[in-house]
């Protein structure tokens, strides 16, 4: 589960990862010349930014550590395992928009990321998402298509 | 002062009156109120995903519309948690406490009918708050420079990153990722493209669009699929008669009404201390004032009463540093902004002078909006009622066409989608280790202006960093955030007292 209380796992990883960002932000940043106070280049404002973010990720590993040292290491679980099934049939929903909107327009677009993605629900059924795809990307690829103008046609064949 | 008040707002309300603003704004509070009641839909996401519609809209119409999204969901909101027991909307988590007791003795007609009320007084006081303080501010707020519009953003973000939900540490690490962000992009003062990494589509920085549907649509449906239970509704039978309160109940509301919505407007006033802070402290305060506390948590009216009537006075109170001072409160005021910054508006103490359409239309509109939104409620209560029982297994595929659709719509640029998608998946990681990805997109919002701010303060005093703490307003806005960060630190790691109220720790799928 992604709600629930952050453990000592969490804030660790988190200042990691946070520090880690920070780094980034400096080894990058630094690329483009930092100047003075006074006569500013580009990557004055990223790397100040960068030396704040590690500065935040060490507070926190440091409070997530001390925080172990008082919980003690058996909190249990440390991580989340996301819903994979839900996770592919999004991720790959928003995909085949991409895919199916440029070479088959906007209604098989429509058609194709509301149909994968209601898949990934595990109560749903095949019976129901054809249902609410079919609604969906008629009423919406018209709604967009006439009512909003959007710069996409209904029906197109290979790349636009 | 009050008549020129008066006679603005006159101009206001002939802005909102009009037949397309006021339009609208019904279509803005009507969707708001659909979302409210819409367990796991959110109002971050509901203007986000409306955002790119606004485009060919003249701006007073939209930014009327995306406000009223916002107060439109607080009223939706409650009917949510009286009826279900479910803080779908993070300010109304304590209503729950009284409102869903209510509902099972039978009562959720009163208790709706309360908080219709109590709403609508809350509501109306924030806007006359709004009415006479936002020209006060504007007229100090005119007078600052460069360095004290960068001290007065620095009080902002870390009011704004550290007092909403969460770790405070980790709030404002969010805030600085947000600030990180909207860096990407050309750089405005010499031309150099930065963190674009190549890809030509990033030297015009990150799409705000493509950011707040990545970290408020995607990455939500990321964590809430299969996640979320079936409502059940069985309490839920609502007829128009039973909503009148008796006399007597409203005798007992009456001042808890008034108490919080004098709670509500303080807490607009402080920077970061949004209506969900606002509802909890108004709470707090009738059951410390109560007679018998052991009522509350059982079905007391003024449980219901007090936090409804602080939430939309806050709501509305949350509109003045925004339009007055150009500084967001919390992140749907952020996204508002950006709303504004789109049309091309710059925000700021200039705005009520040369966009009074805006400013005094807005305004007006509230009333009007909230007008709409009682007459939407109190006869239809049982539309909303039945809408609570969409199953998200609808909503979400559905909701993810319109994020698609949206972000492709504001540039005609499928690249944009791709963007929201990896940013949605990046968000999912960062609220998998429990981060809260608001402040992100307050960060975001305020980042060009305060790099600016600051490298314009830096010119003028020679790189002097003393110039912060000389200037009298600007040493007051740092010593300001300065408390802020000590009583944090008092508060959160000297004493580790248990919080006054419990807040759930899951407040709903979105926000």
């Amino acid at each position: 589960m992604t709600d629930g209380p952050s453990s000592w796992a969490h804030d660790l990883a988190a200042g990691c990862v946070l520090a880690g960002v920070g780094v980034g932000a400096i080894v990058v940043g630094q690329s483009y010349g930092i100047g003075t106070l006074q006569r500013m280049e580009p990557g004055f404002f990223p790397v100040a930014l960068g030396v704040i973010l590690i500065g935040i990720g060490l507070g926190l590993a440091v409070s997530a550590l001390k925080l172990r040292a008082r919980q003690g290491h058996a909190t249990t679980p440390l991580f989340d395992v996301p819903d994979w099934r839900g996770w592919l049939f999004i991720v790959g929903g928003v995909l085949s928009f991409l895919v199916f909107s440029t070479y088959g327009g906007l209604l098989p677009g429509a058609f194709a990321c509301v149909f994968i993605s209601a898949m990934g629900d595990r109560t749903t059924t095949w019976s129901r998402a054809l249902v609410l795809a079919g609604c969906v990307a008629v009423a919406g690829s018209i709604f967009f298509a006439y009512v909003l103008k959007v710069q996409m046609p209904l029906f197109t064949w290979g790349p636009a | 002062m009050i008549s020129t008040a008066l006679s603005d707002l006159w101009f206001g309300f002939g802005i909102a009156l009009l037949p397309q603003n006021l339009l609208w704004c019904f279509i803005g509070v009507l969707i708001g109120n659909i979302v409210g009641v819409l367990p796991g839909m959110g109002v971050l996401a509901a203007i986000s995903i409306l955002l790119p519609l606004t485009y060919s809209l003249p701006p007073v119409a939209a930014i009327l519309m995306l406000a009223g999204i916002y107060y439109g969901a607080q009223y939706g909101g409650a009917i949510c948690a009286i009826l279900l027991n479910l803080p779908c909307h993070p300010p109304h988590a304590v209503t729950c406490l009284d409102g869903f007791p209510l509902t099972q003795q039978g009562k959720a007609g009163t208790a709706l009918g309360i908080t219709m009320l109590a709403s609508f007084f809350g509501a109306s006081f924030g806007i006359m708050e709004m009415i006479f303080f936002a020209p006060v501010l504007v007229r100090l707020a005119i007078q600052f420079g460069s360095t004290e519009i960068f001290s007065l953003m620095l009080l902002g973000l870390l009011a704004g990153s550290t007092l909403a939900k969460g770790s405070p540490l980790k709030g404002v690490g969010m805030t600085v990722l947000g600030l990180l962000l909207s860096v990407v992009g050309t750089d405005v003062t010499t031309g150099v493209p930065r963190f674009t990494f190549g890809i030509l589509q990033l030297t015009d920085g990150v799409e705000l669009v493509a950011l707040a549907l990545g970290l408020f649509g995607i990455a939500e449906f990321l964590k809430s699929v299969n996640r979320t239970l079936p409502v059940a509704t069985g309490n839920a039978t609502i007829r128009l008669k039973d909503m009148r309160p008796s006399r007597s109940e409203l005798r007992q509301a009456a001042f808890p009404i008034l108490r919080g919505t004098l709670v509500g407007s303080l807490c607009a006033l402080i920077p970061g201390t949004g209506p969900t802070i606002a509802s909890f402290v108004a709470y707090a305060t009738e059951k410390k004032l109560a007679k018998d506390p052991s009522r509350f948590g059982r079905g007391a009216i003024e449980g219901v009463a007090a936090p409804e009537a602080s939430t939309h006075s806050s709501v509305q109170g949350d509109f003045i540093p925004t339009m007055s001072l150009g500084i967001p409160g919390d992140s749907v005021m952020a996204l508002l902004l950006g709303a504004l910054l789109i049309q091309g508006i710059a925000p700021g103490p200039q705005l009520i002078k040369e966009h009074p359409d805006i400013f005094w239309g807005l305004i007006a509109s509230f009333w009007i909006g909230n007008i709409m939104l009682l007459v939407l409620n109190v006869p239809m209560i049982g539309i909303w009622v039945k809408l609570l029982k969409i199953p998200y297994r609808y909503l979400y595929p559905s909701a993810l066409f319109f994020i698609c659709i949206g972000v492709f719509s504001t540039n005609n640029d499928l690249f944009q989608v791709g963007e929201t998608l990896v940013i949605g998946i990046i968000g999912y990681g960062f609220v998998a280790l429990r981060f809260e990805p608001a402040p992100i997109l307050l960060g975001f919002i305020l980042g060009s202006r305060l790099e600016e701010n600051f490298r314009r303060s830096m010119l003028i005093s020679h790189g002097d960093l003393m110039i912060f703490i000389d200037r009298p307003i600007s040493a007051g806005f740092i010593l300001l955030s300065v408390v802020l960060i000590l009583a944090q630190v008092y508060f959160r790691v000297l004493r580790r007292k248990p919080p006054l109220i419990r807040v759930p720790t899951d407040e709903g799928a979105f926000e």
